[in-house]
């Protein structure tokens, strides 16, 4: 009896109690999925809530050295859920290497991913950042 | 002489109010609580349910239960149902459409109202043993046994998905946007001539669909697949008024994007309500009340966008043999 309830508890514990795997969220260094790139990135606000908001973006290349002229496309998406924002978020570029972004809308509380894709001198990459959103 | 009649019409009475009783009491707890089932004593059934959806708070992958500030989502929803047994009593179909009105206020974005129609639910379902509805006695084995139901279900994306959304805050997505299948068993004991335990358990195969975002990617997604559990107490008062408690329960396994798992996207949820049913003309017209709730506590749910409470009023009309 006691080995059942021992079991019991066990196969009961994982659902109620682990936590689930720790992700990534050093936001102020940020490397893309090839490596020409490096970011840091500074939601507005911090944390991001769901509605409208805004992302300063810091770029520099493989070398340390800021990104100027570069194109940039975000696209926010909710893995879990399968869908993403029917706004496409606008970038501006302040100079030297910073970026500003805005209309980066959450309809919903939880895990997004904003994929960030990044154009320069014929090089492109991607950033995936996290957002835990509130 | 008189009064032997007058007992023996008494008797008679009794005995088919009793009849009556067990035939409510049968119909309630195998019909009644899910929307255009049909009742064990009917022939077919139409009904028509308002309910009232208010999201207080949010769940996140880790448990942790926040309220929603800033934010206001509202849904009400119509659904128009029916059920009619097919040849024989013992298989029905049933089928369900509804209607979503949904209000969306995001912080930052215009709020959004939005009316259209939801995804559509056709269902087969099977009674394969009665139960006597004679109460237990261990004495007698053949009170023991349950009703015991089997179903399968198809539910079909009509509503609007959200790739096709064109509102900020999304109020326009009124669909899930995939195909699914379920099946499952229903198993409904009398403990006592007015009261009756239920237990339902179902799986639901969520089948994969191409989703395309704002910047014209298309994903392969594919919904996790979905395990439901349900448990009612229903007490029926008398002939024409009955009460349910009920818990809800429901687990998603992890989302996959172009066939790679999401990590920690599995879901848990559980809900708890009740409701309070009255046969307006026995046993035709019945009015449903019932209310549920997500429990605003941590280590309860996991990744719930919208935990809330609902509100619903049934109005249906039976169809007896």
């Amino acid at each position: 009896m006691t080995k059942l309830v021992a079991a019991l508890a066990l196969a009961v514990l994982p659902a109620c109690g682990s936590d689930p795997e720790p992700v990534a969220r050093d936001l102020a260094h940020v490397t893309s999925g090839k490596g020409q790139f490096s970011a840091a990135f500074t939601p507005h606000p911090d944390p991001p809530t769901t509605g409208d908001n805004a992302l300063d973006i810091t770029l520099r290349d493989a070398h340390g050295s800021p990104v100027e002229g570069a194109t940039l496309q975000i696209e926010p998406w909710m893995p879990g859920h399968g869908h993403g924002s029917p706004v496409v978020p606008e970038i501006g570029e302040l100079g030297g290497g910073s970026y500003h972004a805005t209309q980066i809308d959450f309809i919903m509380p939880g895990y997004w991913e904003l994929t960030v894709a990044v154009t320069a001198h014929d090089v492109r990459d991607e950033f995936v950042v996290p957002c835990d959103v509130k | 002489m008189q009064r032997q009649l007058a007992s023996t019409a008494l008797g008679a009475a009794l005995f088919a109010l009793a009849g009556a009783v067990r035939a409510q009491a049968c119909c309630t707890a195998t019909g009644s609580s899910e929307l255009g089932v049909v009742g064990r004593c009917h022939f077919a059934v139409l009904a028509s349910q308002l309910s009232y959806d208010r999201g207080f708070g949010s769940v996140d992958a880790r448990g942790k239960y926040q309220s929603l500030d800033g934010s206001r989502v509202d849904d009400a929803v119509l659904t128009l149902a029916g059920g009619v047994r097919l040849g024989t009593p013992a298989l029905q179909a049933h089928a369900a459409v509804p209607l979503r009105l949904q209000h969306r206020e995001l912080r930052g974005l215009p709020a959004a109202t939005r009316l259209g129609p939801g995804d559509a639910s056709l269902g087969l379902r099977a009674m394969v043993v009665e139960d006597l509805v004679a109460g237990l006695d261990l004495s007698e084995p053949r009170t023991l046994l349950p009703f015991i139901e089997l179903f399968v279900a198809g539910r079909f994306p009509t509503g609007r998905d959200a790739s096709d959304s064109d509102t900020p805050t999304q109020a326009d997505v009124t669909g899930e946007g995939a195909w699914s299948l379920l099946g499952g068993a229903q198993i409904t004991k009398f403990v006592t001539l007015h009261q009756a335990v239920v237990a339902t358990g179902s799986y639901a195969r969520r089948f994969p669909h191409d989703v395309t975002g704002a910047n014209g990617q298309t994903r392969r997604y594919a919904p996790g697949d979905e395990v439901d559990a349900k448990l009612a107490y229903v007490n029926v008062f008398d002939l024409f008024w009955s009460a349910t408690l009920f818990s809800t329960a429901r687990f998603t396994a992890r989302a996959a994007n172009d066939g790679v798992a999401v990590p920690d996207s599995d879901t848990r949820r559980v809900r708890f309500g009740g409701g309070v049913s009255h046969y307006l003309s026995y046993p035709y017209w019945q009015l449903t009340f019932s209310a549920s709730f997500d429990p605003p506590v941590d280590d309860f749910a996991k990744n719930v966008p919208f935990a809330s409470v609902t509100a619903g009023l049934t109005v249906q009309r039976n169809f007896t043999y």
